[in-house]
């Protein structure tokens, strides 16, 4: 038999090493491909999960209030300004966007041909502005106005039950657009503090119907934020008519995830977002950037959290400003630890508002609370 | 006496390297496919979501605009009409009063009881991009500078001029070039039509009709159903499941001085958005009713087969009349301190209101609603 020369070993060992140095090359290249399609096919799934999450929380508010367990139901009462519950309507108290309301029936089955519904809140003035007369607009309308047909109390007493009740950022939510922002409170004498919708002394200036408080204290100094939106402003309170008026300048209003629901184990801030507006002025004046990680809900997603994953990060924040009230910002942030690479994504989707969340809490099958009556 | 070495078994080594090879290359790259087939199958759920989510947005703009501003040639003046709060929509020019509340007479269903938009009835509407919309123009040029005489855009405002010029800046100012409005004029109109309404009578008539041809690539993707609610759908007796709050109470004094109790709330709408190719048509027994079997090649199983691929959210919301908010619009003549009440206010005018009403609230339903 004949063997093999030297040359022909030879070329046979080069064109042997070139194929199986192809080969890996192939290899090596499908490897690679394979891992970064890999890779990227993780990043993809993580996105996807992250966008719906984010989608599943603008609709269904889970990160404000658990509808399953009282533990995570933080945002149904009351609260003093040092965070100790009280019962609703209290002097100087918050409320919050899931506390229980009652409503008139006319609210729900809103009526404008009722002239109830139609504006008495006068130029938001009353004889003792901050120390400049201004005549009593009160008197055109507040709570318990002596207006036989009760139009002038209505909408008085339906602000102040929504403020009361829902907190400053749960009542920009529920008041009908574009209703003044402001009410009257009642006021029985020139001695009596003013009272307000649940018959409960609240903080302003006595003085019957000529000097009458225009807003509760707690409403103008502490929602609407009248210091640094008003007095260290030239900028005149009648501006401040309405959702987008009280906004201008750099002001917003924010709703809060529940405690655990924040953005890098942050306290949450939902009693403050509950008590007023938040400014960004900065550097002079600025309460609503350091405050940020607790007004985003940060979306727990255990299930993609794998050793060597991309990881998630999905915060939603729900706020009004200037130019939108209601808006609802998402967004999805995916760093891959394997290339290094970083991504965010942020969306304004449309989900449920407020009183759409409210409602289903009352759903037999999300345990039918009693919220709206 | 060895065969290893034999050139039939170095050709069989070579072929089985080589297939073993290839079969390795052929796994990698069926793997590779796999995961692009799951990663596209996950990018195109993303993208039916977001095409759902978008006939929300559709539907609401559906709502809006049918409230008040018109069925055909007719301006109606809301689902319950801000007149008398009767069971609407009823054009302007017509008494809401006859009749009775929630049967008006003059309510654009009033013939057809059981048709859209008649309380407990539904409208279908399958999404695509007309060739041309109806009355389309296109805007002139960007920012042309032309304003009419007395309105300098250097100059500082008063009562007069910011009646003749319209809203203007947070602060009442001229000096943002970008507020200045378009003039036109009629031999240079702005904007101008797609197609010359003055050329012929045709041409108006084309003007008017717009193109309904769909666009390429726009057609079978996305739809929204409307369902109007009945009084029964939101009286508070949990019956269907959202039905938690009673929406149709109230009591008060008309315009004609009498105590009587409110007509119920007929401005709620369950919204269903969907994200695939069954225009919108809920079960089969409605593509028949309409005679559009052959959108699905006639076939039952081809229309219940897209269904399966669809993604369908439902939603409620409810339609208000009023306007939209104020806006900090204009601003107190000089600069006065805080309230000092001898200053002139005449700015409190508002943003530029929807005219069309407004959205009170929305909620996203979790499970699918008896009627839509």
């Amino acid at each position: 038999m004949r063997a093999f020369t030297l040359v022909e070993l030879l070329v046979a060992l080069v064109l042997g090493m070139v194929v199986a140095l192809a080969a890996f090359a192939s290899f090596r290249i499908a490897a690679k491909s394979m891992s970064a399609a890999g890779n990227l096919s993780r990043e993809n799934r993580v996105i996807a999960q992250g966008y719906f999450a984010a989608m599943s929380e603008a609709d269904f508010w889970y990160a404000e209030d658990d509808p399953f367990a009282a533990s995570g139901q933080a945002q149904r009462r009351s609260y003093d300004g040092a965070g100790g519950p009280v019962a609703v309507g209290t002097d100087r108290s918050h409320g919050q966007p899931f506390a229980e309301m009652d409503q008139s029936d006319e609210f729900w089955n809103f009526n404008l041909a009722d002239q109830r519904t139609w504006s008495r809140q006068g130029e938001y003035k009353c004889t003792h502005f901050f120390s400049w007369s201004t005549g009593s607009y009160a008197q055109v309308g507040c709570i318990d106005h002596p207006d036989p047909s009760g139009a002038c109390a209505w909408m008085h007493v339906v602000q102040d039950r929504l403020y009361s009740c829902l907190g400053w950022n749960g009542y920009l939510d529920y008041v009908p657009s574009p209703w003044t922002l402001g009410f009257y409170l009642g006021c029985r004498n020139d001695t009596d503090p003013p009272y307000n919708s649940f018959n409960l002394a609240t903080t302003g200036t006595p003085g019957g119907a000529w000097a009458m408080t225009a807003f509760p204290d707690e409403f103008w100094m502490s929602g609407m934020n009248a210091y640094p939106h008003f007095q260290a402003s030239y900028h005149a309170p009648e501006k401040a008519l309405g959702r987008s008026g009280i906004h201008i300048y750099g002001i917003s209003t924010l709703f809060s995830p529940r405690p655990g629901w924040t953005e890098s184990g942050a306290n949450a801030e939902y009693l403050r977002a509950s008590v007023g507006t938040l400014v960004d002025r900065a550097p002079t004046y600025n309460d609503l950037v350091p405050r940020l990680p607790g007004l985003s809900a940060s979306l727990p997603h255990a299930s993609l959290t794998c050793p060597g994953w991309p990881e998630l990060s999905v915060k939603v924040l729900r706020s009004s400003d200037l130019l939108v009230t209601g808006r609802t910002k998402a967004t999805i942030a995916v760093s891959n630890p394997t290339t290094g690479s970083r991504h965010s994504i942020s969306f304004l989707p449309i989900g449920s508002t407020l009183r759409g969340a409210r409602q289903q809490r009352q759903w037999p099958h999300w345990g039918g609370a009693s919220l709206d009556r | 006496m060895s065969t290893a070495c034999s050139p039939a078994a170095r050709r069989g080594a070579l072929l089985i390297i080589v297939t073993g090879l290839a079969t390795l290359l052929l796994a990698l790259s069926l793997a590779f496919l796999a995961t692009m087939r799951s990663d596209g199958d996950r990018t195109r759920e993303i993208v039916r979501d977001t095409q759902a989510r978008i006939m929300l947005n559709a539907a609401i703009s559906y709502v809006l605009e049918t409230s008040r501003i018109g069925w055909g040639d007719s301006e109606t003046q809301g689902w319950n009409d801000i007149r008398n709060h009767a069971v609407g929509p009823i054009p302007l020019n017509r008494n809401p009063e006859a009749g009775s509340l929630t049967q008006p007479s003059n309510a654009v269903w009033a013939a057809s009881p059981s048709s859209w938009p008649a309380p407990g009835t539904a409208m279908r509407t399958a999404m695509a991009v007309w060739t041309r919309p109806p009355v389309a123009v296109r805007a002139g040029s960007r920012n042309p500078i032309r304003i009419g005489p007395g309105l300098p855009i250097q100059d500082d405002v008063d009562e007069t001029r910011i009646l003749l010029a319209g809203l203007h800046g947070d602060v009442g100012s001229y000096r943002s070039v970008s507020e200045v409005w378009r003039a036109g004029s009629y031999d240079r109109p702005d904007p101008e039509a797609v197609v010359d309404p003055r050329i012929s009578a045709a041409a108006a008539a084309q003007f008017v009709a717009g193109d309904q041809r769909p666009r390429a690539g726009t057609a079978g993707r996305s739809w929204f159903r409307v369902y109007r609610e009945t009084a029964a759908d939101h009286n508070g007796d949990r019956d269907p499941y959202y039905d938690v709050i009673n929406l149709n109470g109230g009591r008060g004094i008309d315009a004609n001085g009498a105590d009587r109790p409110y007509p119920p709330n007929a401005s709620v709408f369950v919204v269903t958005c969907g994200a695939g190719a069954t225009l919108g048509f809920r079960r089969w027994t409605e593509v028949v009713a309409a005679g559009a079997q052959q959108s699905f090649l006639n076939q039952q199983t081809y229309f219940d087969q897209l269904r399966g691929t669809e993604i369908i959210l439902w939603y409620r919301i409810e339609w208000s009349p009023q306007a939209g908010d104020y806006g900090p619009m204009g601003r107190r003549k000089a600069y006065p301190r805080p309230n000092h009440s001898y200053f002139p206010i005449w700015n409190q005018i508002s943003a530029m209101p929807s005219q069309a009403g407004s959205i009170l609230w929305t909620q996203r339903l979790d499970r699918e609603p008896p009627a839509w």
